[in-house]
């Protein structure tokens, strides 16, 4: 998964790193049962605080998207909102010329 | 003289001083060996196969030469000089140790029907071989040099992030279930095996092959990192690999068939010159390093990878 972080935006870091695992997460890059590196290893590699990863950790813990565990570091529990995916297929449907109703036919096609 | 040409040197001339080695010990011990000596041993260890001294020498060089010569051809076909120069020379050493070991281990034999296969005649030439083929590996290979420059190839992929953004990549060697298990089962095997021959017969060298083996475990669940510092491969606190960013000429992602173009799963030295942490097959990273061989890593989310690494080497270079 990629991890981003802007210190020149107005987004305070915590959020920002929790914001990479959200959409980690929602785009399939993690899934239920992967486990997050540990903080300290995202802090060294962002260059960032130890204690801002780890307020990012969890605030997404109390979002109920990771568990904590000792021994085990962060799991995620996640469950994807699916948004990102849904908004990637209808730009994609868009740019081919394809209208809601069409795009529903031909995925009927599929799922049957 | 070039390298490819040393790798297919230094393991002959590997081979040729262990046979001459073991031909100047067998030499000094003549008087003691019985005649003719026994070659081949059969399932319950006894002597089945004698062989002149003379036969017991020049199979001993043969062998030992032929061992080197295929495995440095070998590479040399593979574009693994170096990998494979470092196998022929243990090889090579682990047959000459053979062969006059199990010679030399029948001397005060007045008759080589006598005489018992043991354990020592396979486990100290194969730690010698293995010694040999990581020595000769440090000399035979070069030294990564390789310094990219300029612009990074048309189309390559980025991170679609600001400038002024942090960026890193996190994630770990697509995990292959069947390999994990396959070799969980042989290791498992390996060492029960080992165990068993080294409680009851002292043979040690089966349960020292069962341990190398363990260590490839943690290798197929490895960990990688792509920041400001390079890429690094790391399972269990150690790192397998570092590539520091500079050496770097750009990233990009491709599919990779571990059996067809690496023989096999784990760290592995390609059929066209490159290395990888090749676990599964389908889409990897790949990190086109110039000059010095590329490294392949079979990731999940390799286009994010790739576009990661890519920003962070343009960043550096133009630091």
């Amino acid at each position: 998964m990629q991890w981003s972080v802007d210190v020149s935006s107005s987004a305070p870091l915590f959020a920002q790193v929790a914001e990479c695992v959200r959409t980690a997460i929602d785009r399939g890059s993690l899934t239920a049962g992967d486990r997050l590196p540990a903080a300290r290893e995202v802090a060294d590699a962002l260059d960032i605080n130890i204690h801002t990863v780890l307020h990012a950790y969890q605030s997404l813990r109390d979002e109920g998207l990771i568990e904590l565990r000792r021994g085990r570091g962060a799991v995620v529990l996640g469950t994807p909102s699916h948004q990102s995916f849904a908004a990637e297929v209808a730009q994609q449907a868009r740019r081919r010329g394809l209208t809601l109703p069409q795009l529903t036919a031909l995925l009927q096609e599929h799922f049957s | 003289m070039n390298r490819r040409l040393a790798s297919l040197l230094v393991p002959v001339a590997v081979a040729l001083a262990a046979s001459l080695a073991g031909w100047a010990a067998l030499t000094a011990v003549r008087d003691e060996l019985p005649s003719p000596l026994a070659t081949h041993w059969g399932p319950g260890g006894t002597a089945d196969g004698f062989s002149s001294f003379s036969g017991v020498v020049t199979s001993g060089i043969a062998l030992s030469v032929g061992m080197a010569l295929v495995f440095a051809l070998l590479g040399m076909g593979l574009r693994q000089s170096a990998a494979l120069g470092a196998v022929a020379s243990g090889a090579a050493v682990f047959m000459a140790g053979v062969i006059f070991g199990s010679a030399y281990l029948q001397r005060g034999l007045a008759d080589a029907a006598e005489s018992q296969l043991s354990n020592a005649v396979f486990g100290w030439p194969l730690v010698a071989g293995v010694l040999t083929a990581a020595v000769v590996g440090l000399i035979l290979r070069r030294p990564e040099s390789f310094r990219g420059t300029g612009p990074l190839p048309a189309g390559s992929p980025r991170a679609d992030v600001a400038d002024t953004a942090r960026v890193a990549w996190s994630g770990s060697l697509r995990q292959n279930t069947a390999a994990v298990v396959s070799l969980l089962i042989a290791v498992a095997v390996v060492l029960a095996l080992g165990v068993a021959l080294w409680l009851t017969s002292g043979i040690w060298f089966v349960a020292l092959v069962g341990v190398a083996l363990a260590i490839f475990i943690p290798l197929l669940r490895a960990r990688v990192t792509i920041d400001r510092r390079g890429v690094r491969v790391t399972s269990l606190g150690l790192t397998w690999k570092t590539i520091p960013l500079a050496g770097i000429d750009h990233a990009d992602v491709r599919e990779v068939q571990p059996l067809g173009e690496y023989g096999g799963f784990g760290l592995r030295a390609g059929f066209d010159g490159s290395w990888g942490f090749v676990t599964s097959a389908g889409p990897a990273v790949r990190i086109d390093r110039g000059s010095d061989p590329a490294w392949v890593l079979t990731v999940d989310d390799a286009e994010s990878a790739a576009a990661v690494l890519n920003t962070l080497v343009e960043r550096v270079r133009s630091a």
